[in-house]
């Protein structure tokens, strides 16, 4: 977590996509929606590691917000999965992840 | 228990219904308001295998402050007035015996007959349905038990002369019949394990309910308003099926019961109308609390000694039958927000206008939920359901 663009560049090999912590402007957009559907203040701080609970979110809130990263990034999260999600980075690595997926899939 | 995130129609329903949102630790939000000292954090117990479930809310008591308890008191009169016109006198009212084969009867025999050819004609989904709407109701100790838990309006001595003792007592008496009159019905229909159902009503009882309504009765009273027009809803669609299965007399119960429901659902609002006119900041507060944390089905801690998850699979019977749904939980709420006028409540604080802005979008966003839950709802399974000797049932 929190690697450089520098450093995911010179350490993965370019043949297959290796699960790793999602880039930085993925981050921003999740955090973006979080924002959002919280009704946070734009200069409200938020890190990677927030918490959509520590953020005031309910559960309603939580699975609006993966509604929300479903519809931006063209993605279907599946149960296990968003069970999983809690906090900001893990929502862009999973986004991450099911982005690569497709990719490779169309 | 199946994930929230799933968003199929059930899923909806449990996060909605459940108290527990999933098995996840979650701390109470620090932008609610929190009524009492403590915050709540759901536990569930690890169980020994065949323990009936058990939800474990840290008890958060006495959230209301004792010096509101004086509010009730002075509606004592009110509540006299206003609160006890909607009780039926007992010599008006129906007996479950009105519904009934008269054992006293020549024709006791034939009648019984009738029941059960007519009754043959009922699915195990529907019966399913009944069945679990019976147990809910002959856990009317555990009502009676709630109702007495809230400051300020407890009937202190069993025989309290107080207006709202008074209702308590009566509005019990009255539900009592509910119970008698479904369980006389299925015992004779001879479609349901009668013995499974009545192991699942003394574990239900047994176990008790937490609607985490902290002795509090503004929490209280809302909590029956939501649950008196869920039961509406639920009995008056059991009756509809009922009538289109051929079982007129079924209908019949059914209905005399909804209309019962009705009654009761009028009563309590009117209770909070009068909290919303003396305390509009107090009683939106309480209104959006109750609804954050989710409106509990009285019977949601049902075990019949073999399915841990009963009340489950029971929801989702009920939401594919269209019983009680998900997009009845957001009716309701709607229809309570026009009933109370949220929308119209002025000179609140700021906090209660966080509030109210909550409870007005609150309905549209369950249903959006609900909707997207349809669209991608795949197909769930077959379940064993005891209480029809093990027949299974489409959820």
């Amino acid at each position: 977590m929190g690697t450089t663009r520098r450093g995911l560049v010179s350490q993965r090999s370019p043949r297959f996509r290796v699960f790793c912590a999602a880039k930085p402007e993925m981050v921003s957009k999740v955090m973006g929606i979080v924002k959002q559907q919280l009704a946070l203040s734009d200069d409200a701080t938020l890190t990677p590691e927030s918490k959509f609970a520590d953020l005031g979110a309910d559960s309603l809130d939580t699975v609006e917000i993966v509604m929300a990263l479903e519809e931006e990034f063209k993605i279907t999260v599946e149960e296990d999965n968003a069970q999983n999600i809690t906090s900001i980075q893990e929502a862009a690595d999973l986004i991450d992840k099911l982005v690569g997926e497709e990719g490779k899939a169309a | 228990m199946t994930s929230r995130m799933a968003l199929r129609p059930h899923d909806v329903t449990l996060c909605l219904s459940s108290p527990l949102a999933g098995h996840r630790h979650r701390r109470r939000s620090s932008r609610v308001r929190v009524l009492a000292v403590a915050s709540s954090t759901a536990k569930v117990e690890s169980k020994k295998a065949f323990a009936p479930p058990r939800e474990v809310h840290v008890q958060v008591t006495h959230s209301m402050p004792p010096q509101k308890i004086e509010i009730f008191q002075s509606l004592d009169g009110w509540a006299r007035d206003n609160l006890l016109l909607h009780l039926k006198p007992v010599e008006k009212c129906w007996q479950p015996q009105d519904f009934l084969p008269d054992p006293a009867s020549d024709s006791f025999h034939d009648e019984v007959k009738e029941l059960r050819e007519r009754a043959k004609e009922i699915p195990d989904d529907y019966l399913v349905c009944l069945v679990g709407d019976m147990i809910t109701e002959e856990a009317l100790p555990t009502y009676q038990t709630m109702l007495n838990t809230l400051d300020g309006v407890r009937d202190e001595t069993g025989a309290s002369p107080t207006a709202w003792a008074v209702w308590t007592r009566a509005w019990t008496a009255e539900e009592n019949r509910h119970g008698d009159l479904l369980n006389k019905y299925l015992y004779l229909t001879g479609r349901v394990d009668m013995r499974q159902i009545e192991k699942t009503i003394q574990y239900l009882i047994g176990s008790g309910m937490d609607p985490r309504t902290e002795n509090n009765p503004y929490l209280g009273f809302i909590y029956t308003s939501f649950q008196e027009r869920a039961t509406f809803i639920s009995h008056g669609n059991t009756a509809r099926h009922a009538k289109d299965f051929g079982d007129l007399k079924l209908a019949q119960i059914c209905g005399i019961i909804a209309s019962d429901e009705k009654r009761h659902e009028t009563a309590y609002t009117k209770i909070v109308e009068k909290l919303f006119e003396i305390d509009p900041d107090g009683t939106v507060l309480a209104l959006s609390d109750m609804m954050k944390k989710k409106i509990a089905m009285p019977a949601h801690l049902m075990f019949d000694g073999q399915d841990d998850k009963l009340f489950d699979h029971f929801s989702m019977v009920a939401q594919r039958l269209g019983v009680y749904t998900a997009r009845d939980y957001a009716d309701i709420l709607e229809f309570l927000v026009g009933r109370w006028k949220v929308p119209d409540l002025t000179g609140l604080s700021g906090e209660a206008q966080k509030a109210q802005d909550y409870l007005c979008t609150l309905a549209g966003r369950i249903r959006k939920l609900d909707e997207r839950a349809q669209s991608r709802a795949k197909q769930a399974g077959k379940m064993p359901f005891s209480w029809v000797y093990g027949r299974e049932v489409q959820m």
